[in-house]
């Protein structure tokens, strides 16, 4: 049904007005902030210039750390997949209690990303840390620390990226029917042939979506890295938070952000055209 | 029939590890917070209450709990005031361009956060009002709407048009049938947006901290900052403190959307 007349509304220019005020203009503003000038020692200055492109696209240490973020973001993604796959699939079909898991699974993905790198930093602490199990196990003979450097920023970008592809991964995985995994076994197939030729192909849609998210949010990492990683492991958005703070230097940044979102823009679009599928889903009601 | 049993083994092998391995690390975290020691030792030598202690009466910590509680309030009374109204136009009315403003408002939270995060920078600084609480409320509030959105548009989605028909033949005026039929019937979508976008701005450090970092700390800035200096326990204490909230949070979301998740 929809109203007749109805001068209610007009009351859309309320979020609109906000939406483009407060998020299409600030957009447009990152754009012309990535061409400004920054004067050395000064802050910016209107412009039009290419300088700052240049400079990113011209300085082996920027190509380097988007290289590598891009390189860590992908490592992240295909852990997770691996580990929330037969997690998720355990859960929709095996487990009773679902609804605690999940609620343990979104109780941990708000968490702030700063207490779920603090945890880490605990957990692989010299004095307070697994290496006193380990130790104690006779399995090393003094106990270290793990933190910070590459194996703690993978683990971390694991732990907190993980729920958002167990949640993806839940309602394609949900939806799926029984009656083919029973059809498959009964036809002769072995309970591992029917998960690699049946589940897996018929939750292709949730992998791609669970993957592509995960990737995303990696991409823009910056709590998990820069508490848990040492200079060598930063990404590019400590990169470009460290230019537009401590640095003064707005107009670099900006253009590193925009490299970026093109960056990640880009990968949504080739992933989606190669496999066909539909938009992300965020793992709620009716994905 | 020995190979299934195996596999269905291993499968729960895997489960359980990553049900340990995503509750550990705070179960950890809640155990370092009750220490009596000065320095952070697994296992925590003897029990005390003293960082709780810390985080409620030094006056820094309390600072940054009334700067963070007034930003997430803020953040959810606007992202869910945009997400209602744009819910409720996008569902009961034709209007033009509707797609198009659909996808603006769902845009906000699919973009890596420092970009939005530079972006209200450059804003800020060129409209010549930055580093105030107002701007982080501002910032998380668009940042945040996408989510009460896809909730409020999917209570409006499943009210019954019926009751809202029924009361415009018998004469109710638009405003009236809104305030009487359609609002209480979305009341708990509502109510989980707001909850939802408090605890995410409450959580939330990484554009506050590009926003107005410098001159606001909010409880996650304080904690970040801390971080650099020490693992002083208070910081234990601060994120049993979030984990409880956060949980809390999550399970009432749960119960007003009847089960949401599953």
């Amino acid at each position: 049904m929809r109203r007749r007349g109805g001068k209610l509304k007009y009351i859309v220019v309320y979020p609109l007005g906000m939406l483009i005020v407060f998020f299409l203009i600030p957009l447009a503003m990152l754009i012309a902030f990535s061409f400004y000038y920054h004067p050395p020692g000064g802050f910016y200055e209107p412009a039009f210039t290419f300088e700052n492109y240049i400079r990113f696209l011209t300085k082996p240490l920027y190509l380097k750390r988007l290289a590598f973020t891009v390189e860590i973001s992908a490592l992240t993604t295909i852990l997770c997949l691996l580990l929330g796959y037969p997690f998720t699939y355990y859960l929709t079909r095996i487990a009773s209690k679902k609804r605690f898991y999940i609620i343990l699974v979104i109780s941990t993905l708000w968490l702030s990303y700063i207490i779920r790198s603090y945890a880490w930093t605990v957990i692989l602490s010299k004095h307070a840390g697994i290496s006193n199990l380990f130790a104690w196990m006779g399995l090393i003979e003094q106990t270290r620390s793990y933190t910070p450097g590459l194996l703690a920023v993978i683990i971390g970008l694991v732990y907190v990226f993980l729920p958002f592809m167990i949640l993806t991964l839940y309602g394609t995985l949900k939806g799926i029917g029984r009656e083919y995994e029973e059809a498959s076994l009964n036809l002769g197939a072995g309970p591992w042939k029917t998960f690699v030729n049946v589940v897996v192909p018929l939750s292709k849609d949730g992998i791609i979506s669970g993957s592509l998210l995960v990737f995303i949010l990696a991409l823009g990492a910056y709590v998990v890295p820069s508490i848990l990683g040492k200079p060598q492991q930063w990404t590019m958005a400590i990169i470009i938070g460290d230019q537009a703070t401590y640095e003064s230097n707005v107009p670099f940044g900006a253009s590193m952000a925009l490299i970026l979102m093109i960056f990640a823009i880009g990968t949504i679009w080739l992933i989606a055209k190669l496999a066909g599928t539909k938009s992300l889903s965020m793992g709620a009601k009716g994905t | 029939m020995k190979l299934q049993r195996t596999g269905r083994l291993l499968l729960g092998a895997c489960f359980w590890s990553i049900v340990i391995f995503l509750s550990v690390p705070l179960l950890i975290v809640i155990a370092v917070s009750f220490t009596s020691d000065i320095f952070m030792v697994f296992p925590p030598k003897g029990l005390s209450l003293q960082w709780y202690r810390e985080f409620l009466h030094a006056s820094d910590w309390r600072e940054a709990i009334r700067d963070s509680l007034v930003i997430a309030s803020g953040t959810a009374i606007l992202s869910t005031s945009i997400a209602l109204v744009l819910a409720f136009v996008l569902n009961r009315y034709d209007i033009r361009f509707a797609n198009a403003i659909r996808t603006l408002g769902l845009l906000p939270f699919l973009l890596p956060p420092v970009i939005i995060g530079i972006a209200f920078m450059a804003f800020f600084y060129s409209i010549g009002y930055s580093g105030k609480v107002l701007n982080v409320i501002i910032a998380h509030g668009i940042f945040y709407t996408t989510l009460p959105l896809m909730l409020i548009s999917l209570g409006f989605e499943s009210v019954n048009k019926e009751l809202e028909e029924a009361a415009m033949n018998l004469g109710a005026t638009e405003l009236r049938v809104f305030g009487t039929i359609t609002l209480p019937l979305v009341r708990n979508d509502i109510f989980a947006g707001v909850l939802f976008s408090f605890i995410l701005s409450l959580n939330e450090y990484f554009i506050a901290f590009l926003v107005a970092g410098f001159t606001v700390t909010t409880l996650p800035i304080k904690i970040f900052s801390s971080l650099r200096y020490s693992y002083s326990p208070t910081i234990a204490a601060v994120s049993v403190f979030f984990i409880l909230i956060t949980t809390v949070v999550v399970i009432v979301v749960d119960r007003l959307t009847e089960g949401m998740w599953e």
